[in-house]
């Protein structure tokens, strides 16, 4: 076993060469379902939840790997293209430009090209493909020719020559458009219509692809430009599936919106399907902590360890399971007093209510002598909030922990070294809140800094008096918005903050159906990380608290505390640590 | 034949003693342009150190102009572009670059690559840095026009930073174009940063060297450049934008970046410290 490897580095699908996402992708068939199927696909959830690994794993070139590897025949029905945002999409100079057209032009033409290279790259390496061309490559270049309007150097196979005319093609365009003069402008630009499609009408002329759907994968669109994201919503509206469809992964917070370049819009439900990454991840049955477990299995493989499962290389604390029965048992025998029918679902309801809130709340009152451990698989699952990166990012810093303090091969992390790691992580998460948003997260200014960091704190307190005290639901630690309508005003400067507080990876979104009326409703979950610093409890339950705008504001702006109603106890004003500083 | 001196005053100290400094030293100087931002930050301190800078100009005959600078990125080429096309052609430009923006100091340097051989920069360091926050509220970072480089299809992309103190902004670069490989140079008297997990390669370079850390930085560019596109930002000492757009002068494929701020620090720097002059060939 070899322990000078980290096997959770490598956090970042963009990092990973092929072999590595096939090592470390776990097949998600619902997600291969929709991404190989000839709809427009959006894949939506913040940075860090699988998209470009989803991505990568339904590439043509990965799955050709995967399929060497399982002594399979490559599948030539759907042919997956990866197209990554690359630095080219992020060139400016089109700004330059005076006329709209013309900007609209040169940015579809590095789009185009991105698409045409990605293609060609990928089905000029497989050697099924070589030697189904190599008849026809004459043929396939001459039409080709005829589409671009350009002659072409023959040295190579058919897919190798537009490869390396791809690449030709950007270096001239650049050179172009670097070029001294402000409103220098490209004059054989391509257009989707005229060249991808096309182009890939002459690829399925050939005998294996005959019947391939081609899937062009667009990554990071929310980080497209204004042009950029119009043109590709006209693609998207393009009527005709048969050959190509589009799966464009993209994060919530700032999404593009679905205007195309002539102004119309493309339809959720009719033009493209919305597919949301982030799993539900509240326990042990969940999606997401099943994902989780084969995840961490599949990395520590890596180091020799085969047979060992995640609990056991992440183990709870003894102490904690223990001290958490005790709760369940303590808590039992209230239900069973005050449900004397002795109906067991609504006594294992109020055990899953109370047994953990009373677990915390009795530390709480001790005070930071008895903070609780924080440690077990199940708490790393609930820490990263549903969010893969967030899972793999902890575990890779007590692995690096670990290794450090031992000369032996490791066979599974203290619960010193996780409690260690995810209180550590917790606090500098805090930090980044209450004085590092406006200095890393864009278009962030100070005051808003502040309101979100009053805000955040404020929230804690209340979701602390909950543990402490509230008679119903005392772990609900995601909350509903209200006051939508009826103060508009004010909820628009509180979604505006929670917008920013997304943005920076510190609050997620779920939607899910009202339980009043039935309509669709956003659930903002803070990032579990940040309980544990504060002795609170990150797992939460199902149940949610309705917050009014009103009060939400109050407290970012004004500091003032979120008003706390579950019993007509005055709430006083608090700090964050009161019992631990 | 003119003696021009163009410099970009802030509400820094340095700003005022530097450009002393410059029209003692450089006796000969018929025309200061100053620039300044339309909305610029500290704007109070830094109105009364324009005020002050015009006022020396008359006793020394030296002819002052200011030009606004709009925020716009588009409009602020654009004005540049307009300055620089009708400047003397047979002029002698210096450079003040104190306390100019990165982007301003090389879009200048992009148009009077065109026109001069070479011009000569000069550089004030203050005398103290505070230990507290330099830049805030950020903008997303960007490629400046007409420098985006050459990106190669199928390249992994490096991400090649000349840190300052402001380690979220190093965070934030790494975050937003999501290199395959990062590198970073760090001044040896500044404190090892950490970058989250990114875990990048950290060399030294001293930006006050004789070459303005020009000789540590080029071998190694050209080597990235072999295997690797290129993205590469200067956020320390601004002798080491100078280096960087040298590199960019004799390698055109490298993409320069740079991070908009909205806020600074009032106090992030005091008084007045050692001079650095060179003079620059543009014609590479």
């Amino acid at each position: 076993m070899n322990n000078y490897i980290n096997p959770f580095e490598g956090e970042r699908a963009n990092a990973l060469s092929d072999d590595e996402v096939l090592q470390f992708y776990i097949e998600d068939n619902t997600y291969a379902r929709f991404i190989r199927s000839k709809r427009n696909i959006f894949l939506v959830g913040e940075r860090g939840c699988g998209k470009t690994m989803a991505l990568r794993y339904n590439s043509f070139g990965v799955l050709c790997k995967k399929a060497k590897q399982d002594g399979q025949d490559i599948d030539f029905s759907t042919i997956g293209i990866h197209i990554s945002g690359s630095s080219i999409l992020h060139k400016q100079e089109y700004l330059l430009l005076v006329d709209d057209f013309r900007r609209s032009i040169t940015c579809e033409h590095f789009l185009v090209l991105s698409i045409m290279w990605e293609i060609a790259n990928s089905l000029c390496k497989a050697t099924e493909i070589q030697d189904a061309i190599k008849q026809e490559s004459d043929r396939l270049l001459q039409d080709f020719e005829y589409i671009l309007g350009f002659e072409l150097k023959k040295e190579y196979d058919f897919f190798t020559v537009v490869r390396n005319f791809t690449l030709h093609e950007a270096r001239l365009t650049q050179n172009k458009i670097n070029r001294y003069d402000s409103d220098e402008f490209y004059d054989n630009t391509m257009s989707f219509s005229s060249t991808i499609i096309p182009f890939i009408e002459l690829i399925k002329s050939i005998s294996i692809f005959n019947n391939s759907h081609f899937l062009l994968m667009i990554d990071d669109a929310q980080t497209m430009n204004e042009y950029q994201i119009k043109i590709l919503n006209s693609w998207i509206a393009y009527r005709d599936h048969a050959n190509l469809s589009f799966k464009v992964a993209t994060t919530k917070v700032d999404r593009p919106k679905f205007i195309t370049s002539t102004g119309g819009t493309i339809l959720e439900g009719h033009d493209f399907t919305s597919i949301d990454m982030e799993k539900p991840f509240q326990n042990p049955d969940s999606d997401f902590y099943i994902l989780a477990k084969k995840i961490v299995k599949k990395r520590l493989e890596l180091i020799g360890l085969n047979n060992t499962e995640a609990e056991d290389f992440f183990p709870e604390h003894p102490n904690f399971t223990k001290d958490i029965e005790a709760c369940k048992d303590f808590v039992r025998e209230e239900a069973e007093d005050k449900y004397t029918d002795g109906a067991n679902k609504k006594i294992n309801d109020y055990i899953y209510k109370y047994a953990r809130a009373k677990y915390y709340r009795d530390r709480l009152e001790k005070g930071k002598a008895n903070m609780p451990p924080y440690c077990g698989f199940k708490m790393i699952v609930a820490v990263s909030t549903g969010i893969i990166r967030n899972l793999l990012e902890p575990c890779f810093f007590m692995f690096d922990l670990a290794s450090s303090n031992k000369d032996i091969d490791i066979e599974k992390i203290d619960c010193s070294i996780q409690n260690q790691i995810i209180i550590e992580k917790s606090k500098e998460l805090w930090t980044f809140i209450n004085e590092g948003l406006d200095s890393s997260v864009e278009n962030c200014s100070r005051e808003q800094a502040k309101q979100i960091s009053q805000l955040f704190n404020n929230l804690m307190i209340l979701f602390r008096n909950r543990l402490k005290s509230h008679k119903s639901e005392p772990r609900a630690i995601t909350f509903t918005v209200s006051q939508k309508t009826t103060h508009e005003k004010t909820y628009n400067q509180v979604k505006k903050l929670l917008d920013i507080a997304r943005k920076s990876q510190i609050l997620y979104t779920r939607t899910s159906r009202s339980k009043d009326d039935g309509k669709l409703e956003t659930y903002y979950t803070p990032n579990r990380l940040l309980f544990p610093s504060l002795g609170l409890d990150p797992e939460g339950q199902h149940a949610r608290a309705s917050l009014k705008a009103s009060d939400l504001w109050n407290a970012a702006e004004r500091n003032t505390p979120i008003p706390y109603g579950d019993d007509n106890e005055t709430v006083k004003q608090q700090t964050l640590f009161d019992n631990y500083e | 034949m003119n003696d021009i001196l163009i410099i970009f005053p802030s509400w820094e100290e340095r700003s005022i003693l530097g450009f002393q400094r410059d029209i003692e030293q450089y006796s000969n100087l018929s025309d200061v342009v100053l620039f300044k931002f339309e909305v610029s930050a500290h704007p109070v301190k830094t109105d009364n150190n324009i005020s002050e800078i015009k006022s020396m100009c008359p006793n020394k005959n030296i002819v002052f102009n200011d030009i606004v600078i709009p925020n716009s990125e588009v409009e602020k080429w654009r004005k540049l572009e307009d300055f620089a096309k009708n400047l003397n052609v047979n002029a002698n430009i210096y450079v003040d670059i104190t306390t100019m923006p990165r982007s301003i100091i090389w879009t200048l340097f992009f148009f009077f690559k065109q026109k001069y051989k070479q011009v000569t920069v000069i550089y004030h360091k203050p005398r103290s840095y505070s230990d507290t926050w330099l830049s805030k509220d950020p903008d997303i970072p960007q490629l400046l026009f007409k420098h985006s480089g050459i990106i190669e299809f199928g390249k992994p992309t490096t991400l090649f930073v000349l840190a300052g103190y402001d380690e979220d902004r190093v965070i934030q670069l790494i975050n937003y174009y999501e290199p395959q490989n990062v590198i970073v140079g760090e001044c040896n008297q500044r404190k090892s940063c950490k970058y989250g997990i990114a875990k990048p390669e950290i060399f030294d370079i001293d930006e006050y060297d004789t070459t303005w850390g020009y000789n540590t930085i080029e071998p190694k560019i050209k080597n990235i450049l072999e295997t690797s596109n290129l993205i590469v930002a200067s956020l320390g000492p601004k002798t080491g934008a100078i280096s960087i757009y040298q590199c960019f002068m004799k390698y055109s494929q490298i993409a320069l970046s740079y991070v908009p701020c909205k806020e600074f620090n009032i106090d992030y720097c005091n008084g007045i410290g050692e001079q650095f002059i060179k003079t620059i060939d543009m014609k590479v």
